[in-house]
């Protein structure tokens, strides 16, 4: 039998819509030879699709669609207080895409973006350009697969190489590319020393219940331990961890699969933090998954920022990082710290 | 529900037959009819912007046109294509203000896609004229009107040809012709429509024995406004994790937790609650 999807719901990228700006890019045209059966609609702005009133979020992500749109204004925006900067003063992101392939519930995205649909900045080599003018002033800590998963998309893009390629010519820049992805084509480039590629890691019941369309824990670790053999940076992202019955159960089984098949020795380092978002973001995402159980946690407002209750977010976070010190040194483990978190104490 | 807009009641005609649709006398300044399980209502605007936007605003409001409704607009347009030929809008663009929307297109569909240009005049073959497009009369303002009531998602415009920018040649009963030729292949897509609309109305269900329970402690928790959306989000929360906290609320009304007798004691009572649930 089919699945009401497949009787009611347009496949993903039937329609793409170009801005009228970006045809002058080479690499437009290379994006729309790969989906060769897509319907093309010329737009003059992306935000005359991306900003429309009363769209569906998560309609729109069942069945995404794809803008190609030249980046204006600014393309380098300062890391979030919400973030992990890993010690890094100058820490930033670029947003070279908008939104993921990749359906996970928790998603700050969800509370970010007013739609659902993917877009590329064709303009990539605008980014560097700030970027370099950025490497001027002061060294650069770098994440430019916030707002979506870049290695997810590499076939698509080449996203993942051309920022190594930028990165390898760079003396002061840092480049963080985060991803829950199993793709491995990144890999058949040589590893640069600046760029670490950031492997989040789930429980396979958080990944089944609500990281939807994502590769399974096995896949991801593979990936992992493929890239660490192979030379590359990798850290571990445990982070977001999200609450569900027997956490314990299943964040222990996690990490008896990943000690056994990623040598931890050859990790960079590794990032650990409970689900967190603003408050704004949070209002949105609550409507925009009504009914996603992890968008509907009773959770409390500190600062601005909703996050579990403090006992339990406690646990979560001592139970993690004691069975991470056995195997790696604490100095490589990085906790988000609360901008209110020392009033707690 | 569907809510169907035509501009001409000879448009309208082969629904009315076809649904055995049937007029809404209480309604004087638009034509209304409606089916008897009232899972179709149709409209008829009259011609123009003006007239569109004034009766989808009047009909959405009167018959509480909510999320999970779909708003169709059915009608003739002008294009280069052959007579008869049904496309739906993928590009609405208003002449007289440049101003372009894009209803979604997230469900599988027959037919062939086409932009449309709005304008206050009928379309005639002058200098402006370009054949890549359907030239209609209402579209523009059905989308900017019903974007009121429905998200892009929600809103669904076909147009079938009817001229090759020669308004003066239609008939009325070519207009009746051209829609009912198309109506077999219209039904079928708005029965999938209303299909969706009822799936993601049954969706709600989850919340509605959630928040039977939830006035029920907040009752005899004695709570007040703020910790009775702290409760109804709790509750939400074990109904869509899947949690059975039905045996945990009935476990304190077994340990006479519950009901309690006043608010202090309701508050520690909340509390508890809460430590039992995580």
């Amino acid at each position: 039998m089919k699945s009401l999807k497949e009787d009611y719901y347009s496949r993903s990228f039937s329609h793409i819509y170009v801005e009228k700006a970006a045809w002058r890019y080479l690499r437009t045209q290379k994006i729309l030879d790969k989906f060769q059966g897509a319907k093309i609609i010329e737009i003059n702005h992306y935000k005359d699709i991306f900003c429309r009133r009363g769209q569906s979020y998560a309609l729109q992500h069942q069945t995404q669609n794809l803008l190609l749109a030249v980046k204006q204004g600014n393309l380098i925006y300062k890391g979030a207080p919400v973030c992990q900067n890993f010690g890094n003063r100058h820490f930033y992101y670029a947003s070279c895409m908008m939104n993921c392939i990749y359906d996970c519930e928790y998603c700050y995205l969800k509370g970010m973006y007013p739609s659902g649909n993917i877009v590329i900045f064709v303009n990539l080599e605008d980014i560097f350009f700030e970027t370099e003018n950025l490497l001027k002033n002061h060294p650069v800590y770098l994440c430019v697969s916030y707002d979506t998963d870049l290695p997810a998309m590499e076939e698509v893009t080449g996203y993942v190489e051309a920022w190594t390629q930028f990165a390898k010519r760079q003396e002061n820049l840092n480049l963080e590319i985060r991803t829950k992805s199993a793709n491995k084509i990144w890999m058949k480039q040589n590893p640069v020393s600046q760029v670490i590629y950031a492997f989040t890691l789930s429980p396979e019941a958080i990944i089944r219940s609500c990281e939807h369309n994502t590769p399974s824990l096995k896949q991801r670790i593979g990936c992992a331990a493929e890239a660490v053999l192979r030379g590359f940076s990798v850290r571990l992202c445990f982070d977001p961890m999200v609450y569900c019955t027997d956490w314990e159960k299943h964040y222990e089984a996690m990490l008896e699969s990943v000690f056994s098949e990623i040598d931890m020795d050859k990790i960079s380092d590794v990032s650990v933090g409970v689900f967190r978002i603003s408050q704004d973001y949070l209002k949105r995402m609550k409507k925009n998954e009504p009914y996603s159980a992890v968008a509907q946690f009773p959770y409390q407002n500190i600062g601005g920022v909703y996050q579990y209750p403090r006992e339990l977010a406690e646990r979560m976070e001592r139970f993690m990082s004691d069975r991470l010190q056995e195997k790696i040194p604490e100095e490589k483990i990085f906790f988000w710290k609360s901008i209110s978190e020392e009033n707690y104490v | 529900m569907l809510f169907i807009f035509t501009a001409l009641y000879c448009e309208a005609y082969p629904f009315i037959q076809y649904y055995h649709l049937k007029k809404d006398v209480s309604q004087t300044r638009f034509q209304v009819f409606k089916d008897k399980e009232e899972q179709i209502l149709l409209a008829v605007t009259g011609v123009g912007t003006v007239a569109a936007a004034a009766a989808i605003g009047s009909v959405c409001t009167q018959y509480h046109a909510d999320k999970n409704d779909f708003l169709i607009n059915v009608g003739i347009c002008a294009g280069k294509e052959e007579k008869g030929k049904i496309f739906l809008g993928n590009k609405i663009i208003e002449a007289e203000t440049g101003k372009t929307f894009y209803p979604d297109l997230l469900y599988c569909h027959r037919f062939t896609e086409a932009e449309i240009i709005t304008s206050a005049k009928a379309c005639s073959k002058t200098e402006s004229y370009n054949s890549e497009f359907l030239y209609d009369m209402e579209a523009s303002a059905v989308y900017q009107a019903g974007n009121y009531f429905f998200g892009p998602h929600r809103m669904v415009f076909l147009k079938i040809i009817s001229d090759d920018g020669n308004p003066k040649d239609v008939t009325l009963e070519d207009a009746k012709s051209l829609v009912a030729k198309n109506l077999e292949k219209i039904a079928e897509y708005l029965h999938r429509l209303s299909a969706i609309s009822q799936m993601e109305g049954q969706k709600k269900a989850v919340f509605q024995s959630a928040d039977k329970i939830t006035e029920k402690i907040c009752r005899d928790m004695h709570c007040s406004c703020v910790m009775a959306a702290s409760v109804r989000q709790y509750i939400y929360y074990l109904a869509l994790s899947g949690k059975d906290y039905m045996s945990l609320i009935e476990e304190m009304y077994i340990e006479k937790k519950l009901p309690c007798k006043g608010k202090r004691e309701g508050k520690n009572c909340f509390e508890e609650f809460k430590r039992r649930l995580l």
